[in-house]
């Protein structure tokens, strides 16, 4: 956090070398969550990619209220978004056909070798987006229900609703799973 | 346990589990980095940062109450933030640049003197000490060295000494001149083992820091040398470690340009409790300076004895590391390499002294599965264990060996054994050591023991080819790499590992 706040306080005047130490930082994380977010690697690193360009012409009118994190997960979360509104035709054959592609990895085939991963893995890829989002921002990026509700613009109760639901059709889905 | 918690933990795991194995490319760190630089570069300079905004400021806008903000300066200046300096807005470099800055460094020009003692009987109240000047060229994309200084030995009857050596390196060619015994020795070593050694032979010659170290570093001053500028930062080590005693270093660093002006270090006196002994002293730095060609022209005098010529240089075998013993085993260990996950890879190979060192051991290695035993050479590398270098480090974390591949170079199989930890760990990047853990299959019993470290090299995905398969390849007759060793076959193996050891 305050090695952030050092960071932050050098990128935003003019030392490249903090957005480097930024990038390499959070990069994996990023990748991570904007692959698990929108199902497709390419995709992802196109994310990635778009978020610390945007970052880096903010530079210097970036007002930083929260953590890094928090920040670059919420950005990450909303470039998918973006990304899934502007193609939603890309967006829906990502989501459908890209779980059978031969040539691309999944998160869950980056991450998992035990099989009750993989079936999360496969589980949350069924869940609709906006409850997929709540989940990983939430478990993966660490935010708060109040910080992920801010940054999608709606209220808490809705984000901790789609939260809860997701985890209840996980639930349901990965029933016998739990049951063990 | 709540179902929903069970969901909440397993989702959790799944989260971490791919934070842990999700890695950028190289290709994309590339492009993302290029393109937002240049979008940086274009936004600082259309919209200038705040002039006069003090770090007290940035932090106090925080939540941070005002004792954090004591604590942050002090950390501030601990590490070597970009600080403004006492005139203007300019920007300043700090300890924790050193690493990036060394790291970029294409040529390095330094001159040292290093202080050694000895006991003198005749007067026992006082330290004496031998000063020995040095002197070093270093020229990173060529793989060129030229380096002045000494080397030390001893004889087990007692007998101590001290030479004066040179050495040039030129990509995978060697001469080395003792000047002390007027001789010259060509030799030879693999280029994967010299580009290992050009990554981190800036730092060494500069006796810099551990990474982990810089931290510790704090501002004691600042000191005009030859119309430049410089902080000097200090650190010293509360106790000794590795079997030295404990260092002082003292590090003169330009804020405005970065450039490095000297490095002092002492170490605290074996015989006088208390006193710091001078140890070397770096007293002209010059990093990207032009080195003329000349410098690294192989050149010694000609009453010299030759031991050999170019064209007879020795190549030790396991690329070019040679081989040394362990009871009745003789052992190479050719190479080793650490993985983004904390696994590692080593290469070695064993035979017994008191056997035909020619004997076949094809026979060894009828029958191996990946992932499974390891030959059984006479000396087995069976595992490693890591020694964090941290004083007082409380745990060591255990490496379990299994067969990789392996190959054979005239006369020796290498095994290519791959090394898990028990637990999951991060890369190896705080400077631990491995050490070797060793069993035997010898006609006669012999104990297992700890060996020797093995070097950490930590490689990089996309560095993988060129050093792994480029160190397979090397030692195969046919000079190639076998098809399956590859980056993710083996962070799979490894995983698969783990997993089977959590069961």
């Amino acid at each position: 956090m305050l090695e952030d706040k050092l960071l932050i306080w050098k990128f935003k005047h003019g030392n490249s070398d903090a957005l480097r130490c930024i990038y390499k930082k959070y990069k994996n994380d990023l990748l991570a969550l904007a692959i698990s977010l929108s199902n497709d690697v390419s995709l992802g690193e196109d994310v990635v990619h778009d978020v610390f360009v945007s970052f880096a012409q903010r530079a210097a009118r970036l007002e930083l209220r929260g953590s890094l994190k928090s920040y670059l997960s919420t950005c990450i979360a909303n470039r998918v978004r973006e990304l899934r509104r502007l193609d939603s035709r890309r967006a829906d054959r990502h989501d459908k056909a890209d779980i059978s592609r031969q040539d691309s990895k999944g998160p869950d085939e980056l991450a998992m070798s035990v099989e009750e991963l993989h079936r999360v893995g496969d589980a949350l890829t069924q869940l609709p987006y906006e409850q997929r989002e709540a989940i990983l921002l939430r478990l993966h990026s660490g935010l708060t229900f109040r910080g992920i509700a801010k940054s999608q613009g709606m209220s808490t109760h809705t984000v901790q609703g789609r939260y809860r639901y997701g985890l209840q059709k996980l639930q349901s889905m990965l029933n016998s799973e739990v049951q063990k | 346990m709540k179902a929903a918690k069970k969901i909440e933990q397993l989702v959790g795991k799944f989260c971490a589990t791919t934070k842990s194995y999700t890695r950028t490319s190289s290709e994309m760190n590339e492009r993302v980095l290029s393109d937002a630089l240049s979008a940086y570069e274009k936004s600082v300079t259309s919209e200038p940062a705040l002039a006069g905004t003090s770090v007290r400021r940035i932090i106090m806008k925080s939540r941070i109450t005002k004792l954090a903000t004591a604590a942050v300066i002090a950390i501030a200046a601990g590490i070597g933030i970009h600080y403004f300096t006492r005139g203007g807005t300019s920007l300043a470099y700090g300890m924790t640049d050193v690493p990036a800055l060394l790291r970029s460094a294409r040529t390095l020009h330094s001159q040292s003197t290093y202080w050694r003692y000895c006991d003198n009987p005749d007067l026992p109240e006082f330290a004496q000490a031998i000063v020995i000047p040095s002197e070093n060229w270093v020229d990173v994309p060529n793989m060129r060295e030229h380096r002045i200084g000494f080397q030390s030995w001893s004889r087990p009857n007692g007998e101590k000494g001290l030479n004066k050596i040179e050495g040039f390196r030129d990509r995978d060619l060697a001469m080395d001149i003792d000047h002390t015994r007027k001789t010259v020795r060509y030799n030879k070593c693999s280029l994967i083992k010299r580009k290992l050694a050009m990554r981190r032979i800036i730092q060494e010659r500069l006796h810099m820091i551990s990474e982990e170290e810089l931290d510790s570093f704090v501002k004691v001053g600042q000191e005009t040398i030859n119309g430049t500028m410089f902080d000097i930062w200090e650190r010293e080590d509360a106790e000794g470690r590795d079997g030295q005693p404990p260092k002082k270093v003292r590090c003169w660093l330009a804020p405005a340009t970065g450039e490095l002006g000297r490095i002092y270090t002492w170490r605290k006196s074996k015989m006088h409790e208390g006193l710091w002994q001078p140890f070397c002293f770096i007293d002209k730095i010059e990093r990207d300076v032009d080195i003329p060609a000349s410098i690294f022209d192989f050149k010694a005098p000609e009453n010299y004895d030759y031991r050999n010529t170019i064209e007879t240089a020795f190549v030790g075998e396991g690329l070019g590391g040679g081989f040394y013993f362990m009871g009745r085993a003789r052992v190479s260990l050719a190479i080793s390499f650490t993985l983004d996950d904390g696994s590692v890879i080593v290469a070695w190979h064993s035979d017994d002294l008191q056997a035909d060192r020619y004997q076949e051991q094809d026979h060894l290695f009828k029958g191996l599965q990946q992932g499974g035993e390891l030959p059984k050479l006479p000396m087995v590398l069976y595992g490693l264990k890591k020694v964090p270098r941290k004083p007082n480090s409380e745990s060591e974390a255990y490496y379990v060996g299994r067969h990789l591949g392996f190959t054979k170079k005239a006369r020796w199989h290498y095994e290519w054994a791959l090394y898990v930890p028990e637990r999951q760990m991060p890369a190896a990047t705080d400077g631990g050591v491995y050490r070797m853990l060793c069993s035997f299959n010898l006609p006669s019993e012999q104990e297992p023991e700890v060996g020797n470290p093995i070097p950490l090299n930590k490689i990089e995905k996309d560095e993988f080819d060129m050093f792994v398969r480029g160190a397979m390849a090397e030692l195969s007759d046919d000079g190639k790499a076998p098809q399956d060793i590859t980056y993710e076959n083996v962070l799979r193996l490894a995983r698969q590992i783990r997993q089977s050891l959590a069961e």
